[in-house]
């Protein structure tokens, strides 16, 4: 290779550090911030530098707001609700969903393309459109303000995901192994069951991951459909200590929200770093497919 | 012979595919397809707190909605937010995958830190950029640099912020897709291209980068994108609630906000039948624009 | 044990005719082979029969019981696939067992029945292991296994030995063989191999485009082709086909290929009978052909030698005759080389004339 080529073979590489440096400072800064408010130090102070003026002394951190926030009723009585909605969701979900999926993989219907556009289609639902009726509803059925209201409204958000992916899956799986197993004398159910799902196995946990991660997240629904059941979500924004419950969105002082918005990634991160390759490839999935 | 005629048994054999389908189909008509009956209905009445009862006005709300300035605003500002945050985001995203596709060091240390904006909440993004210009202490620093201040009260700082936020939240996601992508183009093409003498550069421009905006994954990945950026709701939520007034004063209204302002805002009455006719026009627009994306997309993009 | 009958079945994906008018009768406890090239249908037929396509027309009977609308579970057939098919997520024991435990067998019943069955394979040794930990020809024994365990009425084999290296196959071939004629159960065996339809089947159908040309005992298949298809598909190297006219003049009756003419006055009355046009096709096998140095008494004709390939136990000369090459099987001493003059035998007593058509006229 000619000494100009070497030279930009070099550079390429160091560009591809430089961009995934700014990326990755990019990333951080936003999340160091709110970590360092959370910690309740003046960051005016930082950024109004003036070596001149000595260091107040309300520079130095306090775990001040996080002993509220882990206390009665603080974090982790809202990691128990989030739990909770999300182990619903993803259980009624993946009933649901993962025959449906297997339903589109595996048999050709008819009306199977506009059943299969109707499921994409939900997702394009806006969510105030349901917002008012499920309300309505919800206070009529009793179903307001508890875990399995709201992991109803996310199981039907995620089901377009979870039959997509699941079918993608399931598609995988050579056609001779299930024609091997009608002939051995499987109906329909028995393979789904004895050699689609088994097979299917890291697929599983790689939707039910993005649905953990979807029923994390929410907000809106939460926000409306819930009122002592607070979930994650509302916490960082209503601040972790006991709030009122008002049907205007009640807003935290912005340390309170620093130590939400921090509390709220650790667990989200922790479970992303710990399955990357999962999450990862669920991600991935649910557009390839 | 056995009990049952051939005949039944192909009839019941024919039936099968739609008991998979069934738990799922029940599930939606129950939870999802009900309310949204019932908000079909709601657009046709006069709902509201003012009055309790839905007096059924016909078509009165659609007529509303055309004329109804504020939101075509809103929905003005929509468009621009999900254009500028979408093409900010597949670009960056596009990028980043490039630049990640390669024996690095340290690549791992890269992948988890990209991981962070995807297990952030939606909300908490908002949070994030929001000190960017409210604290007084920011602009304190960028003016002792010389440079302008930043007001995030203003709407055009206000819309950037944004899509810097969601730009921020979505394009880690875009970015590991495409790197998917990227890293399935199989390689006997880009080694025979090599062979033929194309430079990195060249084999970037004319294999890797069309074979990557040309595949069906890129497609869904628009789709999808667009769709959840018109949805999105808790970022200029967050971000706008706390910067106005503590309250139901925004300083930027994109469609979801409009709406969330319809149904929460004293000021406005309360007006759940116009509220539901929104609601029904922008989903009806919707299925319309995606049923026709996906006929055009045939062509654009491979197969589909 | 059942006989297995196809009545004018067709198949058609779209536009496109996957089998035309396939009717069949395989006889209880045969071993019948369907042979012919990728893409003429015999895997699909074969899958018409275990019920994993259905028919566009037509009628499948086993045992003389119709059986179209049934699902494969129900035939009571067992399929051996090409890949094996075996599921990767269980032991050895649990895909052998599989079709008994589907039916609801008991942990006992199933556990003696694999042993039993993996006796008379010879894997008793793999029971406890995953399909990926086995070699091609253990995966293979498995897979057969998992379809006798359960005495089907029919065996179904979609070309199980393609995938096996070739010294194995020859083993198995004598080993399927041996085991059909153990269990007496019919067997369909698809395979596009002619060497192993020979050897192994006891009738060959042979199949091209969707249609079948022959059915018939090996013997017969390789003797007496019906069809040039036929003809050119069995035996190695094929059989030479050449153009040629029948022409008749001055009292005496012969072939003329363009280069070279054959005097055939015996067959007059019958190509008179059985040809419609004068056109022709000769046929004859390289092993009736004989190739000498030196001009001989008898009729001879002339060529170059265009290529010699010594197979050690034998030696395949091809001959140019003008536009056509000849191919004939000589015994390993002859030697030869490019270009040289030979003269040409052809056994009269084993030519094939087809009609142009297609159709076969004499021995």
């Amino acid at each position: 290779m000619s000494l100009a080529q070497e030279l930009l073979k070099g550079a390429a590489v160091r560009a591809k550090y430089l961009i995934l440096g700014l990326a990755s400072a990019a990333i951080l800064y936003p999340v160091t911030i709110m970590v360092l408010e959370s910690f309740d130090i003046d960051l005016g102070w930082i950024f109004a530098y003036d070596p001149s003026h000595p260091p107040p002394t309300y520079l130095n951190p306090t775990l001040r707001i996080y002993e509220l926030a882990l206390g009665w009723r603080g974090f982790p009585w809202l990691m128990w609700n989030s739990s909770l909605v999300a182990l619903f969701t993803i259980a009624i979900s993946m009933l649901v969903g993962v025959p449906a999926g297997y339903g589109f993989s595996r048999f050709r219907f008819r009306g199977r393309d506009s059943l299969g556009f109707a499921v994409f289609a939900l997702r394009m639902i806006p969510p105030f459109a349901v917002l008012v009726p499920f309300y309505i509803v919800y206070n009529r059925v009793g179903l307001y303000d508890t875990h399995l209201g709201l992991s109803l409204t996310y199981v039907v958000l995620n089901l377009p995901i979870v039959v997509w992916l699941m079918r993608g899956f399931f598609s995988d799986i050579p056609r001779d192994l299930q024609d091997a197993a009608e002939v051995d004398g499987c109906t329909s159910w028995q393979l789904l069951k004895e050699i689609a799902v088994p097979l299917v196995v890291p697929g599983l946990v790689s939707t039910a991951l993005l649905v953990f991660f979807l029923c994390w997240n929410e907000y809106l629904f939460a926000l409306i459909l819930t009122g002592a059941v607070k979930t994650i979500s509302r916490g960082i924004w209503e601040g972790m200590s006991e709030a009122e419950e008002t049907a205007i969105p009640y807003v935290a002082d912005w340390d309170e929200i620093a130590v939400g918005g921090t509390l709220g990634i650790i667990p989200s991160l922790i479970l992303a770093l710990v399955i990357k390759r999962y999450l990862v490839r669920g991600l991935t999935l649910s557009v390839a497919r | 012979m056995d009990g049952k005629s051939s005949i039944d048994k192909v009839r019941r054999s024919r039936f099968q595919p739609y008991f998979f389908i069934l738990p799922a189909v029940v599930t939606v008509l129950l939870v999802e397809v009900y309310p949204l009956l019932y908000t079909l209905y709601l657009s046709f009445t006069s709902l509201g707190m003012r009055s309790l009862q839905a007096q059924f006005i016909g078509l009165a709300n659609y007529g509303r909605l055309l004329g109804d300035r504020e939101f075509w605003a809103s929905m003005q500002l929509s468009v621009i937010f999900v254009v500028c945050a979408i093409s900010l985001e597949f670009l960056l995203g596009i990028l980043l995958a490039l630049s990640l596709n390669t024996r690095l060091k340290g690549r791992v240390f890269f992948e988890s830190i990209l991981l962070i904006p995807i297990a952030t909440a939606p909300i908490a993004v908002g949070i994030l950029f929001a000190p960017l210009g409210f604290f007084d202490d920011f602009n304190i620093a960028l003016s002792r640099l010389g440079l302008p201040l930043i007001d995030l009260l203003e709407p055009k700082t206000m819309m950037t912020v944004m899509i810097l936020a969601d730009a921020w939240e979505w394009t880690p996601f875009i970015m590991l897709v495409m790197l998917s992508a990227l890293q399935s183009i199989p390689r006997d093409v880009l080694e025979s291209a090599e062979v033929f003498g194309a430079s990195d550069f060249q084999k970037l421009r004319l294999i890797v980068l069309p074979m990557l905006l040309r595949s069906p994954v890129t497609a869904f990945l628009l789709m999808i994108r667009i769709i959840d950026a018109f949805k999105m709701f808790e970022i200029s939520f967050s971000l706008s609630s706390w910067v106005g007034l503590r309250g139901l004063q925004f300083a930027i209204d994109t469609v979801t906000m409009y709406m969330y302002k319809l149904t929460f805002n004293p000021v406005y009455g309360w007006p759940m039948g116009y509220v539901a006719s929104i609601s029904i026009i922008l989903l009806l627009v919707s299925i319309t624009v995606a049923a026709i994306a996906f006929k055009a997309a045939r062509r654009v993009w491979w197969i589909e | 044990m059942a006989s297995v009958t196809l009545k004018h079945i067709s198949k058609s994906y779209g536009t496109v005719r996957a089998l035309d008018d396939v009717s069949l009768s395989v006889g209880d406890g045969e071993f019948l082979t369907l042979l012919g090239p990728s893409g003429c249908g015999k895997t699909t037929t074969l899958r018409i029969v275990a019920g994993l396509e259905t028919p566009t027309s037509g009628e499948v009977y086993i045992n003389d019981q119709p059986v179209n609308g049934l699902p494969p579970r129900e035939r009571d057939v067992a399929f051996v696939f090409q890949s094996f098919a075996l599921y990767p997520h269980m032991t050895v024991y649990e895909n052998i067992w599989f079709p008994l435990k589907i039916r609801g067998e008991s942990l006992m019943g199933r556990i003696a029945r694999t042993k039993e069955v993996a006796k008379l394979l010879g894997i008793e040794g793999l029971l406890k292991r995953r399909p990926r930990e086995l070699s091609g020809g253990e995966q293979q024994r498995v897979a057969l296994a998992r379809a006798i365990i359960r005495k089907p009425k029919v065996f179904l084999m979609d070309e199980p030995l393609s995938n096996l290296d070739a010294k194995l196959r020859v083993q198995m071939r004598v080993e399927l063989v041996r085991l059909q004629k153990e269990l007496v159960t019919t067997l369909i065996y698809v395979t596009h191999d002619q060497v192993e339809a020979m050897a192994m089947a006891e009738r060959i159908a042979v199949m091209n485009a969707g249609k079948i040309l022959q059915v018939d005992v090996p013997q017969k298949v390789y003797n007496d082709p019906q069809d040039t298809f036929v003809a050119g598909f069995v035996g190695s190297p094929p059989m030479n086909l050449i153009n040629a006219s029948y022409i008749r003049r001055e009292g005496a009756v012969c072939l003329d290929t363009g280069y070279f003419k054959l005097d055939i006055s015996p067959l007059a009355g019958a190509i008179e009978e059985g040809a419609s046009s004068s056109e022709l096709i000769l046929g004859v096998r390289p092993e009736d052909v004989k190739v000498l140095p030196e001009p001989p008494l008898e009729e001879s004709i002339c060529g170059e030698v265009y290529a010699v390939e010594s197979l050690g136990s034998e030696v395949i000369v091809s001959v140019k005759l003008g536009d056509f090459l000849i191919k004939a099987k000589q015994s390993p001493d002859f030697k030869s080389s490019m270009r040289d003059r030979v003269y040409l035998i052809l056994d009269k007593k084993k030519i094939h004339l087809f009609d142009r058509k297609s159709a076969k006229l004499i021995v």
